[in-house]
């Protein structure tokens, strides 16, 4: 069996996936978003109970099996499942495959993680949104953004004025290029 | 201390601090303990309590792709291993954890743990635990072995080598030997000898994580000998003429050999290759031999556009996903090909009077036999059709269908070993 991805919540004890007890004994590998509470799940020759167990979730996703299967009608429902996690997903298409966008959210999760890891706070809480400007940010988190941008040698254009954040973090993810996104056995 | 560096944990005295025994250990969290009931002395966390153990190597200035090391010695339930970009004094850390049953990989940010990965994986006194971090990609081996896949994770931007150790550790837990810590690329990243002409030996060069060795235009009784390298990324060989030989080379998690163009007498005698992702010997003309060649789960072996009279003889294939032999001319012995749960046996394009003699298949591989790609060492490399076997013994003949530019091999539950041939 191959592997699948599956975004989910993280614990509300620990920054490990809410689900995490649902695979043991399976090889498993997570990506997380940095300081906010969620994980994009790779699993390894899951078995079907246990994927039926996880996508019966309703704070899951489980993300089809073949990746490179368009979106297509299934666009409002991607997008739905995104935003409901403070992903951005104002860029998704309907001609996108479920692989460009998981390529998008982990590039996404990367920047968030480079934040986390320069020791900065949940960015999107409180009375901060997606659709928060950068203007509007208290100046602190205005530097913060800076800085993680800075530290990956990314452009910073984007981190000005009236950009949404949701603008910014797909700007952010757009700079990963064609890096390639590894996640367990599964290349994005 | 220059890279990379080494700890044996042997010159301490048994209950000794880490940092007390040696200097260069800095600990940002925790406790470790020197362990030196006999001569042979290790090191093992301390802390007696639920604070976590994680300490650096402050003796050196490391680059931010990074590699550290350590042998599991008394393994139990109390994780210990590797970790890689350690801040200089907080507890900040990737680490890779294995207990006697379980392997994990963490990122620690200011005491905070993430989760990052974890399988199921029995680890034994003696195994090798490795760490590595590549720009924003992060690897582990256990024994040699692939353990999570690689894993891209951008938080942590630099640090140094060093170890990390479960609380609730002690003396009579998991404990740790024979670490090292160093660069990836150890120094030089290509080391290239070309141009050479008229006897000239290059023998016996050690590369530690060199990513490229190339040697080429070598002209007129060149010797090659004993290349040991490890963690090479390349060792390439072209455009050899005249009485070259490449003997024993040994590498160990190599990527790529590649050997081509040689020409006239050439040896390339009993290569070791440990882990080798691809071995790849193409356009060797007149008497070329290529023996006894051992393989250990080698990913792929391609041997093609070989002239006359080439022996390949004596193969011994473990674990490998793919072995093709392609466009060889007069008179060539296959002979004596052992195959152990290789996963598939490509000979195409065979002139006159080959042998396809004694080839022995093992098992068959257990479990599912994931999908994996080939890509491009022969042009258009095409889809191969999965056969099964119902018995060792019994080669079914395919033909390719294609063309593309990669080999899938079609997933199923259970794949016995095989052989495809056409254009015989």
């Amino acid at each position: 069996m191959p592997a699948r991805l599956y975004l989910m919540p993280m614990a509300a004890d620990g920054r490990y996936p809410k689900y995490l007890a649902d695979l043991e004994g399976l090889s498993s590998a997570g990506m997380d978003y940095g300081a906010e509470p969620v994980f994009l799940v790779c699993v390894r020759d899951v078995p079907d109970s246990v994927h039926a167990t996880l996508a019966a979730y309703p704070d899951v996703t489980a993300l089809p099996l073949n990746l490179d299967a368009q979106i297509g009608a299934q666009l409002g429902q991607v997008q739905t499942a995104l935003e409901s996690l403070n992903l951005p997903a104002q860029w998704v298409q309907a001609t996108f495959t479920y692989r460009q966008v998981a390529r998008i959210v982990a590039a996404i999760f990367q920047f968030m993680q480079r934040c986390h890891g320069l020791g900065f706070p949940r960015l999107l809480e409180g009375t901060v949104t997606l659709n928060t400007r950068f203007n509007q940010l208290p100046q602190v988190s205005r530097q913060r953004l800076l800085q993680a941008a800075e530290s990956m040698q990314f452009d910073t254009s984007s981190l000005a004025g009236t950009s949404t954040i949701r603008q910014i973090l797909k700007a952010m993810a757009d700079q990963w290029g064609t890096l390639e996104l590894f996640l367990g056995s599964e290349v994005l | 201390m220059s890279l990379p560096a080494t700890d044996n944990f042997d010159g301490g005295d048994n209950g000794e601090a880490l940092a007390t025994y040696n200097a260069n250990w800095t600990v940002n969290a925790g406790a470790f303990t020197i362990s030196k009931p006999a001569a042979d002395g290790s090191v093992y966390p301390s802390s007696g309590s639920a604070v976590d153990c994680l300490a650096h190597d402050n003796a050196n200035t490391y680059d931010n792709d990074q590699y550290s090391q350590a042998v599991a010695e008394t393994q139990d339930g109390i994780k210990n291993g590797p970790a890689v970009r350690v801040a200089s004094s907080d507890e900040t850390a990737y680490s890779y954890r294995q207990s006697n049953i379980t392997a994990y990989l963490y990122k620690t940010v200011t005491g905070t743990d993430t989760w990052k990965a974890q399988v199921t994986l029995a680890c034994a006194a003696g195994d090798l635990l490795y760490l590595q971090i590549s720009g924003t990609t992060l690897s582990a081996k256990h024994a040699g072995a692939d353990v999570f896949g690689n894993i891209t994770d951008a938080s942590i931007a630099s640090g140094s080598a060093g170890i990390y150790g479960d609380a609730w550790g002690g003396s009579t837990h998991s404990k740790l030997d024979d670490w090292e810590g160093g660069n990836l690329g150890g120094g030089a990243t290509e080391l290239t000898v070309a141009g050479l002409s008229h006897s000239h030996a290059a023998g016996a060069p050690v590369l530690t994580q060199a990513h490229l060795l190339a040697l080429a235009n070598l002209a007129h009784g060149h010797s090659l000998g004993a290349v040991a390298l490890t963690q090479a990324h390349l060792l390439a060989l072209a455009d050899l003429a005249h009485a070259h030989s490449l003997g024993a080379v040994l590498l160990t998690q190599a990527h790529t050999l590649a050997v081509g163009g040689l020409v006239h007498a050439q040896a390339l005698d009993a290569p070791v290759l440990t882990q080798a992702h691809t071995l790849a010997v193409g356009s060797l003309t007149h008497a070329n031999t290529l023996d006894a060649l051992a393989l250990t789960q080698a990913h792929a072996l391609i041997v093609q556009s070989l002239g006359h009279a080439q022996s390949l003889d004596g193969l011994d294939l473990d674990l490998s996903v793919m072995l093709a032999v392609a466009n060889l001319g007069h008179a060539q012995g296959l002979d004596a090909i052992a195959l152990t749960q290789a996963h598939i046996l490509v000979v195409d394009a065979l002139g006159h009077a080959q042998l396809l003699d004694a080839v022995v298949f093992g098992a068959p591989p257990a479990g599912t036999v994931p999908v994996r790609y080939v890509v491009g060492v022969t042009a258009n490399v095409v889809p191969v059709e999965t056969v099964l076997v119902a018995a060792a013994g019994v080669i079914p003949v395919r033909e390719f269908v294609g063309p593309a530019n990669v080999v899938p091999v079609r997933e199923a539950p259970a794949e016995w070993p095989r052989v495809l041939v056409r254009k015989v």
